[in-house]
């Protein structure tokens, strides 16, 4: 009888398995629109240490190319040595996440910037200052030649960062190759793809971002015991305690560590706590490393802002 | 001027109205296009949104069906609805023109983050639900050797009881299928007598269990408020009390377009009305003109053009020629039969001429009885032929009217040289003057001036002089035939023109047909008074005529300047001029008798020129007769004249009257005066008329 039930269950299964494999789940990156003059002006300051109160920090201190535009830092570290308190995620691809920061608390990159610019463990400026860098240096030509305003305001500031963050996009990924037919993946990537849906993986991590687009709970079968800045920081619905935006996976073998509290310090090993987090389990080595394998193929090529020159 | 005033004010009211009107419909054309332009653009925008949430709604569902979803769909739709709900909150014309509907699309604004937030955490449940299962369904492929149905059977019966569960909750969102799963059965299951891997097993599935247990109830109402429509019939709500607005003033303005419609058709109405008026006069004021320009150029008795068209026509004409036809005599008609007979008279003339007239002309009827005929001078080849030809058709034509058979024959003046009636007129006087000649054609000697010119500036000359008192009395001596000498002087009349000294006698007509004459008998009358006043021995004789006895003014004046001074009237002779008419006669004799009562003496003058008269003579107490000029001038010459003379002489010379000869021009003539014995003499031969300056009389 259980036989019986087990290979009805299998038809079961299958006859789901092809409603979202037959979907796309996962869309290659598509190009774009932004502002070139902007953006190049944005690289600018998005570099400029000059922006921050002791004047040795700049975004790019804790989202630095080098790093997957992110920290490899457990805890990124401020102006004057201050300590933040979560892990800073990468900025490539950041357009696409439906809100921004760990707990979505900034609708899109031109709010988000005023988070860390502002705070004052990050580079701990006031808009004022800002405004007073902007109008008493070169950048006020600059900016005047692009906005044509005499007066440069923060609000250009931000604009002009968030018009290059938009160009911080990593096309052209193996992944994304696969999808348009243009490369095949090996054996081991296919079959880290499967697990990485039939574990329910892609439930979270979908879409064009494979994920940014929900919150999710870490530690739905075994919680954390504790969460800082999550979702309930924002809405204090009890539910929303340890709620994250549920961050990408492009380029996640270039971010390490991993979760917003660093506990992973390889992909390996975040993988095998997502599972046992959310689903009480952790896989048998070799799905884990198939699943490394094809999360290793979400690396894209450069964003092409970066080449360049002014 | 008040009827054109009040046709201004309407012109301009009519005017402004339009205007207004016009303005009106294009402003009210105007604003109901944007009306409907702004309100479709809202009531798009509102289908738009609900669009859009609707396929939220739909994304929302998939989620909720499908096992696994691309979760970008249903953020691009959040994304796609609030930018559609941010493009109608910031429509102006919604927000100015619908405050309250504003207000309440806010509340739906709200609704919608309220929903998306609820989107957030049903995010949240669907994935560890959607995972929970999954697992469960993995789970069941890989069950441990440990649970057995013959071995285990209610563990074995409980997990199928638990999956199916699951299943038929999923499937269904009914939570009620859950109720009695009770994961507690797992959790609290005695597990230490198995081995390691069903353990693991058991607590594995009985977290998952819980998880789905505890959250599936949430899902299901999470799901099933997210996907309800009370934010699609808010919006909807809104939506038709929109419409209803819009149909609302759609009403209003109906009427109103209906209003301006009406106003439009009334000021059109006015217009052509107006127009209507203005061209029914203008075709009254067409007819009155037509009829005013026919009297105004015809005459009315005769049908012939009047004497404006003739002035009028000859501007036309290149080379005029006219015949000035009158009736000869046409006043006699008149008196004879009456001015009826005289009108037919008239007629007839006019209706002849045009049938005798052969050639291509114009008529006139130019004065009382004074025809025209008016024709370009080229075209006649005969102007001789065509007069004679009108004198002879009524030469010979006999009249008969009312009865009254007569004859009448008319005499033409003809000229083509301008002024043509007056240059006719001349030619036509001369014909009058003349017996034989019935017509004639003016030429340039017959007188450069006429003698209407000749008279206006006689008369001219008379008003200056008698205004100017350069109107004054000479002296002629006359004498004793016999002894020579000096007895008394005859008061003449003279005219200053020019430093001239001319005699007055050209200008006696004119003076008595401007009623002038009392003024130069006056102006004579005094200044010999002031000469009599100074010089106390000069004896005079004064001038009087009819008219100056029968002017009252004339007669005080001689009454109390020359009669009731005796020392004046002693030294006076009046000369009376001989008059044919028999009333004045009876006049004279009055005259004659008032101042014989002063002493004064009484002359006649010129007798033997006209109707001298024996029988009144006799009757007439007169003192001195005087022969006329034309007598003794020719007193040498005519036998005749001096037999006439010599018999007037001895006529006086019964009567004990006083004889004068005037006109003594010479030795020959006194000789014969004095052979005939005629008492004084007067003339060139002693003296001939001098001031009183230069005169003997101032000696005297």
């Amino acid at each position: 009888m259980l036989r019986l039930l087990k290979g009805n269950i299998l038809r079961i299964l299958i006859l789901f398995f092809a409603t979202f494999l037959l979907a796309d789940l996962i869309q290659p990156i598509k190009p774009v629109k932004f502002n070139l003059q902007k953006a190049l002006l944005g690289k600018e300051l998005f570099f400029d240490k000059n922006f921050s109160a002791d004047k040795n920090v700049s975004c790019a201190s804790c989202h630095s190319p080098a790093e997957g535009w992110a920290d490899k830092r457990k805890i990124s570290i401020g102006v004057f040595g201050r300590k933040g308190n979560i892990q800073s995620p990468t900025v490539l691809n950041a357009v696409f996440n439906f809100r921004q920061f760990w707990n979505g608390r900034a609708k899109d990159l031109k709010e988000q910037i005023r988070g860390p610019v502002c705070n004052y463990d990050e580079m701990g400026l006031s808009i004022k200052t800002i405004e007073k860098i902007l109008n008493s240096s070169p950048y006020k030509e600059k900016f005047q030649k692009i906005y044509h305003k005499k007066y440069i305001t923060y609000d250009m500031f931000a604009d002009s960062v968030a018009e290059f963050e938009k160009a911080l996009v990593t096309p052209n990924s193996k992944f994304d190759r696969f999808l348009r037919k243009e490369v095949n993946l090996t054996k081991k990537e296919k079959r880290g793809y499967f697990l990485f849906k039939r574990y329910g993986c892609i439930t979270c991590h979908n879409g064009i971002n494979i994920g940014g687009n929900s919150f999710q709970k870490i530690g739905v079968i075994f919680p954390l015991k504790k969460c800082v800045r999550d979702r309930f920081e924002i809405t204090r619905k009890p539910f929303d305690k340890c709620l994250y935006k549920v961050p990408t996976l492009r380029n996640i073998a270039l971010t390490a560590p991993y979760f917003h509290n660093a506990s992973a310090d390889n992909l390996y090993d975040a993988i095998q706590e997502m599972a046992y987090r959310n689903l009480g389990f952790k896989f048998d080595k070799e799905d884990a490393l198939a699943i490394e394998a094809f999360l290793k193929t979400l690396t894209g090529k450069t964003p092409e802002i970066m080449g360049y020159k002014k | 001027m008040k009827r054109e005033v009040n046709f201004r004010i309407k012109l301009y009211l009519i005017i402004i109205f339009g205007l207004s009107v016009v303005t009106l419909i294009y402003k009210f054309n105007t604003y109901m296009q944007f009306y409907f332009l702004e309100n479709n653009k809202i009531q798009k925008e509102f289908s738009e949104i609900k669009g859009k949430e609707l396929k939220l709604k739909y994304n929302i569902l998939i989620t909720g069906l499908y096992m696994y979803v691309n979760n970008d769909l249903v953020i691009q739709s959040i994304k796609d609805l609030k930018r559609k709900i941010r493009e109608l909150l910031n429509n102006s014309y919604f927000k100015s023109q619908y405050p309250r509907l504003y207000k309440e699309f806010i509340k739906y604004n709200d609704l919608i983050d309220k929903k998306v937030n609820l989107i957030y955490e049903f995010e949240a449940l669907n994935a560890p639900i959607k995972n929970s299962i999954m697992y469960l369904a993995n789970l069941l492929d890989d069950l441990p050797e440990e649970i057995d149905i013959k071995k285990n059977n209610i563990y074995a019966k409980k997990i199928i009881n638990v999956i199916s569960s699951i299943f038929l909750a999923r499937n269904s969102f009914d939570k009620d299928f859950i109720k009695n799963l009770g994961y507690k059965f797992f959790e609290n299951y005695k597990t230490e007598t198995f081995n390691e891997e069903f353990q693991k097993f058991n607590k594995v599935f009985a977290a998952n269990l819980k998880v789905f247990v505890n959250l599936f109830p949430k899902y299901v109402f999470l799901l099933k408020k997210i996907t309800d429509n009370k934010s699609i019939e808010f919006l909807e709500k809104i939506q038709s009390e929109h419409l209803k607005l819009i149909n609302d003033k759609i009403i209003i303005m109906k009427i109103v377009f209906y209003v301006l419609m009406a106003f439009a058709f009334f000021s059109m109405s006015v217009v052509v009305f107006l127009m209507f008026r203005l061209q029914r006069d203008y075709i009254q004021l067409k007819k009155l003109n037509e009829k005013l320009h026919y009297s105004y150029t015809v005459d009315k008795l005769t049908g012939l053009y009047n004497r404006s068209k003739f002035e009028e026509d000859l501007k036309v004409y290149r080379n005029p020629l006219l015949f000035l036809v009158n009736i000869d005599k046409f006043k006699n008609i008149n008196d004879y039969y009456g001015i009826k007979i005289g009108d037919e008279v008239l007629k007839k003339v006019a209706s002849y001429l045009k049938k005798i007239v052969n050639i291509k002309a114009d008529f006139y009827r130019l004065g009382a009885d004074d025809f025209g005929i008016l024709c370009e001078k080229d075209s006649v080849d005969n102007i001789q032929k065509i007069a004679e030809d009108i004198i002879e058709f009524f030469d010979k034509k006999e009249f008969l009217i009312e009865g009254v058979a007569f004859h009448i024959s008319v005499s033409i003046g003809i000229s083509s040289i301008p002024p043509l009636i007056e240059n006719a007129d001349i030619a036509l006087k001369k014909v009058k003057k003349s017996t034989r000649i019935k017509y004639m054609i003016f030429d340039s000697k017959m007188g450069v001036k006429s003698e209407i010119e000749k008279n206006i500036k006689k008369a001219n000359i008379l008003y200056k002089a008698i205004s100017q008192a350069q109107i004054v009395p000479y002296f002629q001596p006359i004498v004793n035939t016999f002894t020579k000498s000096t007895e008394k002087y005859e008061v003449l009349a003279r005219i200053i023109h020019d430093f001239k000294v001319e005699s007055i006698y050209p200008y006696l007509q004119i003076a008595k047909d401007n009623k002038l004459y009392a003024d130069i008998t006056e102006l004579i009358l005094m200044q010999t008074y002031e000469i009599l006043k100074e010089n106390k021995e000069l004896k005079v004789n004064v001038n009087v005529s009819i008219d100056d006895i029968l002017d009252d003014d004339i007669f005080s004046l001689i009454k109390k300047y020359y009669l009731e001074d005796s020392e004046i009237s002693r030294r006076i002779t009046f000369e009376i001029l001989e008059s044919e008419a028999v009333n004045d006669y009876k006049e004279i004799r009055g005259f004659v008798s008032e101042v014989k009562k002063y002493n004064a003496l009484v002359a006649i003058d010129d007798f033997g020129s006209g109707y001298s008269n024996f029988e009144h003579l006799i009757n007439l107490d007169i003192d001195y007769l005087k022969v006329d000029g034309s007598l003794i001038k020719n007193i040498y010459t005519n036998k005749n004249a001096y037999e006439a003379v010599k018999i007037i002489s001895l006529f006086a010379k019964n009567l004990n009257v006083k004889t004068v000869a005037e006109f003594v021009a010479n030795k020959e003539i006194y000789e014969k005066v004095k052979e005939i014995g005629l008492d004084y003499s007067q003339g060139f031969y002693f003296s001939e008329p001098k001031s009183y300056l230069n005169s003997d009389a101032k000696n005297v």
